[in-house]
Parts: structure tokens; C-alpha cells; sequence
């Protein structure tokens, strides 16, 4: 059996330690958010003639259009070089003309994607986005508070959860930061489903431990609740590795075997869940025992001596 | 006990089997006629725009100036959209109101550049044809008319819906002939009686299309003229059948979704999809061994139920990308209510249980965790259904969908399972519980111990 609860302090630091990177990255580079959120343009189109990027862009530039941005997309087959072209917002007939220019120059031109976000959707989808976990973590919050009801203090444990949850949310769009940065992986609507999926989970692991919690409390009366929750956080162990194991299977095979449109996705699900399950292990729980003992009130120099506080029966 | 088991397990066997029947691909349906009533019902997988590509289009209502926007409208609006769209001839269109401004428009199949562009013009724009009195004057076609400065005479309104369609004159060049209604015969007959002589500018949406000279009395039939593709002339006469749209609208957002993006994507992410699952049987069998094999089994059934689930004729669920790295999540996330299951059981032999005791403890204790953790998914799956988009609501409807129906193959298929591999006497091992090296009694057990060891160990297996 191990001791989690007792190395609390170490697994608070290392989940900073996780988190900082990202937050580091999200206040230097902010997010590089997609279309959906930002409003505009995009075009994914193959030129035969395969120009640089650069040529690309030009054509775009001279038609008028100031914020143009061309990536080079990462496959080429038969009918030439991928470019994903990115504008403000322009009409199809606009794009018409455009592609018609660019096909002349560099074609022949296959278009495989256009996209077209207009500025005011793209706002509501950053606020909706931004309400739904918002909206997730209060409904969680208020659910596990009822189901937890028997147990003294069941707010904590919902709110114990949702700090959880929240770190695996900060931890995710932080290392998206980086790699917005480092790789171009944007962040679009499916990204927030991918992370809204995430809080779920997330929960659904907390839920497990929590459970065992609340029987444990009732099941040893006079025990230590460390103690309690450690035993409880032991015994489920097992459990809590073996799911999350399993759904990273099936994510791992397909990240390395699906498509290539649902990549990104699939790595926000898999980073996500590896995360949900290390923060029920050994974050929700420890806060609930540091809630319970008192320790953020003794740290900030409020109460005396410590007090653990000993499992109370219903 | 036995006698119940083995009824369940027909059940299920039933009910599997209908399911893989409904999951085959290349499903006939059913095709009946029953007390006089035609049956038509057909299991198909209806498939997201990323899957098939498509064209995808928001629309929002932007009403002239002092013009109020009541649900009416709108909905008005929507259906005058939707009758232009099954004329174009897309399969399946959906066509959905979107709060309280906005409509929805998916086209799947629209895949060429120019039938996007003449489909977005189709239900774009308003369609409202004008009779104008332009006096002497005879504007150019194709450019638009100064609104304001003319009289309208007469509107498509009065135009009778079911005498509109397109002719050829002799040359083979497309034309638009249409009737009057009573009213319209009436006032177009008097007015072109008293103005021979004079233009009367046919304006669509403010663009001139014809302005031909009025040479004697007319009365309920008339031809529009003018340099139309067959195309163009066919949309026209779409949009005058249908009418013109009470509410003008425009275009806020626009996807167009190439076809093989989607379909090398799915047929990979199936691939994956069945490696995963491949996998995770594995995983079950070596950890959990016996009990692991029946979860494998009980995963598939649950795979066929779930699938089958999304064919259901009442309410197809539409499989995006998303959607289906939903069903693969969802297989995962099924194996987790069966472990917390067999982590209970193994737990309770260890205490000494018998087997039957420890299934029927595995089941009851895990039961609130499942029920629990199962419905933090559901409110996530519920938060992103009202939020999202048509995308992140298949995604949404996916995962909800497969947590339902994995936890009901958890608690009955899997306990029937167990519970008939019990009275058949089979699993007596306990190595093939994954519990170590102990001989499964099957007398009643010892007392459960009433602390946890002061050393904080589990108690030992005993």
C-alpha cells in the first residue's frame, strides 16, 4: 500500500510543476485559436505547379487582402502540395475569384475545404465554449454535493472535483499553447468538445475514489480521516489505472491508426484523461484531506496547532 | 436462479442478434404490410457533412429597417428555404432554425465549386420579383435598378405558383413563362391596356432581369426573357414556385467539406476503432481472465447494441468524425463499469466470500459508482448538446448514447453471464479470477475485519 496522502506535498508540487509550462505559454504566446473564434477565412486547396508559399500568399496580397496567412500542408500527392490559406472573412464569390487568379498562376487547383466564419459567430463560439465549462463544473458541483449528501461536508467533495478537473483543463490549454506555438495545432470547436469530454471524465474518475471515501468513512468510524482516504485512494487503485488504461488504448490506437482530421482531437482527449486520472488519484484527494485537516488556514497563519480532524460517522 | 439466467440469456441473445442484423451493412430493411398499414422502415447510418462532404451554411435573418422579426417569420422563412433546397435535389438536406435569428443549412453531396456557389444563391437570397413601371426609359439587364424611382405594379405574390416553368423559344434559349393569379390577370391586364407603349421592367431582387415594351393588352400569361443558363432559369422558377423569403438574409458563416477528406479518415478511424477494441479484449482477458472474457463479450454485444442504436429509423443519430471517436471513446469508457464490477469481486474473495456472494456484492457495491461516475458523463454530454453545433452535438449524442447503453450491458449482460458460469459449476478456480492461488470456498464466508490494518496494508488475502 502506498502512501499518497502523507506525500501530498509532493504530488501539489509536481501537478505545479505540470501546469506551469502552459501557464508560461498561454501569458507569452496566448492560444493559437482557429477560425471558429477568431472569425475568417480558410481555404485548403492543392496547386499542381507546387509554389512556394510565399508566391501564394502574393496572389492573395495583391488582390486586396491584407491579413493573409499561407501554411504549407504536410501532405503532397498527385495533384500537388497542400496550402491552407488563411484571410478575414470573405464571401464564396470573393473566393471565387481568388482561386480562379491563384489556378491560373499555379494550377491546376483542386479545392478541397473552404470555411468561412463570420466575426460575431466566431465570438459567441469563444463565449459558449467558455459557458460550457463553466456550466459543466457547476452542474458537477451540484450533483456531487447530492449525491454525497450523507457524508458530513459533502460540498467538498464536489468542489474537491471540480479543482481537480479545472487543473486538468489549465493543463491542457497550457501544453496547447506550446504546441499552437511550436507545431501550428489550433484550437477549434472540437478542441472545446475534446476538453469538455476531458471534464467528464475526469469527474467520473474522481467519482470512483470519492465513493470509496464516503463508504470507508462510514465503515471506520473512529479512524484518522487521512488515514481513510488513503486506504479509500489505495484500494481503488487498481480500478482507476485499469479504466483509464483501457481508454488510452483505444485512444493511443486512434491516434496512431485514424485519420488525420481528428488528430489533434485525439491528442487533447488522450493528454486529457492521463492527466483526469493522475488528478483523482492524487489531487482530489489530497485537497480533501488538506480541506478537512485545516492546512490552507494553518498556512496562511490563521489557526493554531494543527487539528486532524478525526472520520465522523453520518 | 438458473431458470431465470438462462431466460435473460435468450434475451440477450435475442436482442444481439436483431442488432448485428440492423449494424450489417448492406441492410434491406423491413418492408411490410400489416393490417393494411405499409411498414417502410430503413437502417441506415446517416453520415455527418465531414464524412460525405457537403456544404455547410448559417444563415441569419437581417431584417430592412422597422421590419419586425417574429417566430413566424422565421419559421415562414425556413420552410420557403427548405422547399427551394428539395428542389435543387440534395438528398437528406437539413434545413433547422438556430436560436432566435439564425438558420441551419447542410447540403451533403454538394461537392463541386459551382453547385455550392448556385446553391448558396439559391437560398441566399430573398427572390423577390418586381412588375416596375419605368415609364419610357428601358434599364439594362444585370445591372440593379434605383430603388424607389419607379412604381412597382405588380409583385411575384400575385404570381400563380403552379403556372411558373421554364420554356425554350426557338432559338433553344431558356425562358420563364408564368401565370397570374385572378387578382394579378385583373391588374396586369388593365394596366398593360392603358400603357402600350411603354417599359415594364421585370427587377429581381433589384437586379434587372428583362425590360421588354408593352405591346398590347395582356392578360394572365407572360414570359420572361433573358441571357439565362438553364441553371440560372431553373432557380428562378424555383424561387418565384416557392415565394420570395419574408425576411431577408445573409450569410455568416460557411464550411465546405471535400468528400475524401472524410471518407480515408473514417475508414481508418474504423480500423482504429476495431484495433482498440481488439486490444482492450486482450487487456480484459490477461488481467481479468475469466471474468475478462466475459466482458469481452459482453463489449461486443454492447458494440453491436450501440451501433444498432445509432441505425434506429425514429432518430438516426448523424455520424460525424466526432461522433465516431465518441463510439471508440465510449467503447473504453464501457469496460470501466465491468472492471469496477470485477475489482469489487476480486475484492470480496479476497475477504472470503463465496463466488456467488462475491458476484452478487461485486454488482450492488460498484452499482453507485457506475451510477455516479456515468452521470457526470451525461451532464457533460447534456452541457454540450445545448452549447454546440451541429458537430459537437453528434459528438455529444455518441458518447450519451454509448454510456446509456454500456451501462445497461454491464449490469444485465455481464451479471447473466457470471451468474450462469456460477450455477454451471464452471469456475471454481481462482486463478481464473485474477485472485490469487486460494481455492474459492463455497460455504459461507468469515467476517469481513472491522479496521484497516494500523500499518495501513490491506488485509491479506486469506
Amino acid at each position: 500500500m502506498f502512501d499518497i496522502i502523507g506525500r501530498r506535498n509532493i504530488y501539489f508540487m509536481i501537478s505545479g510543476l505540470m501546469i506551469l509550462p502552459g501557464l508560461i505559454g498561454l501569458a507569452i504566446w496566448g492560444l493559437n485559436l482557429g477560425i471558429d473564434f477568431t472569425g475568417g477565412s480558410l481555404v485548403e486547396v492543392r496547386l499542381g505547379a507546387n509554389p512556394a508559399a510565399a508566391q501564394v500568399r502574393s496572389v492573395f496580397v495583391d488582390a486586396g487582402l491584407t491579413d493573409v496567412s499561407v501554411i504549407t500542408g504536410s501532405t503532397t500527392d498527385a495533384l500537388g502540395k497542400t496550402y491552407l490559406i488563411r484571410t478575414k472573412t470573405i464571401d464564396a464569390g470573393a473566393k471565387s475569384d481568388l482561386l480562379a487568379k491563384l489556378g491560373s498562376a499555379y494550377g491546376p487547383l483542386t479545392e478541397d475545404r473552404f470555411e468561412s466564419v463570420g466575426p460575431v459567430i466566431g465570438r459567441e463560439t469563444a463565449t459558449n465554449a467558455f459557458l460550457a465549462v463553466l456550466g459543466a463544473s457547476v452542474l458537477i458541483l451540484f450533483y456531487l454535493s447530492y449525491a454525497f449528501r450523507q457524508v458530513p461536508n459533502p460540498w467538498r467533495y464536489g468542489a474537491c472535483a471540480v479543482f481537480a478537473l479545472l487543473h486538468d483543463v489549465v493543463l491542457v490549454v497550457g501544453l496547447w499553447s506550446i504546441l499552437g506555438k511550436l507545431f501550428g495545432l489550433e484550437v477549434d470547436a472540437l478542441f472545446v468538445t475534446a476538453i469538455l469530454t476531458v471534464v467528464g471524465f475526469s469527474v467520473h474518475d474522481t467519482i470512483v475514489v470519492f465513493d470509496r471515501v464516503r463508504e470507508n468513512v462510514s465503515r471506520f468510524p473512529g479512524e484518522l480521516f487521512e488515514r481513510v482516504v488513503n486506504f479509500s485512494v489505495n484500494q481503488t487503485l487498481d480500478r482507476s489505472i485499469n479504466t483509464s488504461l483501457t481508454v488510452i488504448l483505444t485512444l493511443t490506437a486512434l491516434l496512431l491508426l485514424g485519420g488525420a482530421t481528428i488528430r489533434g482531437f485525439v491528442l487533447v482527449l488522450l493528454v486529457g484523461i492521463v492527466s483526469g486520472t493522475y488528478s483523482s488519484i492524487f489531487n482530489a484527494s489530497c485537497l480533501l484531506v488538506v480541506w478537512e485537516n485545516g492546512e490552507f488556514a494553518r498556512l496562511l497563519g490563521r489557526l493554531s496547532p494543527a487539528k486532524p480532524v478525526v472520520a465522523t460517522s453520518p | 436462479m438458473r431458470r431465470r439466467e438462462s431466460i435473460t440469456l435468450a434475451v440477450i441473445i435475442l436482442i444481439a442478434s436483431v442488432a448485428g442484423w440492423i449494424v450489417w451493412p448492406d441492410n434491406p430493411g423491413i418492408h411490410a404490410t400489416v393490417f393494411d398499414r405499409d411498414i417502410d422502415i430503413d437502417f441506415r447510418v446517416v453520415e455527418g457533412l465531414d464524412l460525405q462532404g457537403g456544404l455547410q451554411v448559417l444563415l441569419e435573418a437581417d431584417p430592412a429597417p422597422g421590419q419586425e422579426l417574429t417566430p413566424e417569420t422565421m419559421n415562414a422563412a425556413r420552410s420557403v428555404i427548405e422547399q427551394r433546397i428539395n428542389a435543387f435535389g440534395t438528398t437528406e438536406p437539413v434545413i433547422q432554425l438556430q436560436g432566435q435569428r439564425r438558420i441551419v443549412v447542410e447540403m451533403p453531396g454538394v461537392k463541386t465549386p459551382e453547385e455550392r456557389e448556385r446553391a448558396v444563391k439559391l437560398f441566399g437570397e430573398t427572390g423577390l420579383l418586381e412588375f416596375v413601371d419605368t415609364g419610357s426609359t428601358s434599364p439594362p439587364p444585370g445591372r440593379p435598378l434605383e430603388p424607389g424611382k419607379y412604381p412597382t405594379v405588380l409583385t411575384g405574390k400575385n404570381v400563380d405558383a403552379s403556372a411558373v416553368s421554364v420554356t425554350f423559344d426557338q432559338r433553344n434559349t431558356p425562358q420563364i413563362a408564368f401565370g397570374w393569379d385572378a387578382e394579378g390577370a385583373r391588374t396586369f391586364g388593365d394596366y398593360t391596356e392603358k400603357n402600350v407603349g411603354k417599359y415594364l421592367t421585370i427587377v429581381l431582387d433589384g437586379v434587372v432581369l428583362s425590360a421588354p415594351r408593352i405591346n398590347s393588352r395582356i392578360e394572365d400569361r407572360g414570359v420572361i426573357t433573358g441571357r439565362f443558363s438553364l441553371a440560372e432559369a431553373k432557380d428562378i422558377v424555383t424561387k418565384l414556385k416557392y415565394g420570395a423569403l419574408p425576411v431577408p438574409v445573409k450569410v455568416v458563416q460557411q464550411r465546405e467539406i471535400g468528400a475524401t477528406l472524410g471518407q480515408d479518415s473514417v475508414d481508418r478511424s474504423i480500423m482504429a476503432g476495431a484495433v482498440g477494441l481488439g486490444v482492450v479484449l486482450a487487456y480484459m482477458l490477461i488481467y481479468y481472465r475469466l471474468p475478462g472474457f466475459i466482458a469481452g463479450l459482453a463489449l461486443v454485444i454492447y458494440s453491436l447494441l450501440s451501433f444498432a442504436a445509432f441505425k434506429n429509423p425514429w432518430a438516426p443519430v448523424t455520424l460525424t468524425l466526432a461522433g465516431i471517436a465518441g463510439f471508440i471513446l465510449s467503447i473504453g469508457m464501457a469496460v470501466d463499469a465491468n472492471i469496477l464490477i470485477f475489482e469489487r469481486m476480486k475484492e470480496e474473495l479476497r475477504l472470503g466470500r463465496t463466488l456467488g456472494a462475491a458476484i452478487e456484492a461485486g454488482f450492488n457495491r460498484a452499482w453507485d459508482s457506475i451510477r455516479d461516475s456515468n452521470f457526470s458523463t451525461l451532464i457533460t454530454c447534456a452541457i454540450l448538446y445545448y452549447f454546440g453545433s451541429g458537430l459537437i452535438r453528434g459528438f455529444a449524442l455518441t458518447l450519451a448514447l454509448g454510456v446509456v447503453v454500456s451501462m445497461f450491458t454491464a449490469i444485465v449482460v455481464t451479471r447473466t453471464f457470471l451468474r450462469l458460469l456460477l450455477s454451471t459449476g464452471v469456475a471454481r478456480m481462482p486463478a481464473l479470477f485474477g485472485v490469487g492461488g486460494v481455492a474459492v470456498p463455497v460455504e459461507p464466508a468469515k467476517r469481513a475485519p472491522s479496521r484497516p490494518d494500523p500499518n495501513g496494508f490491506l488485509p491479506a488475502a486469506n
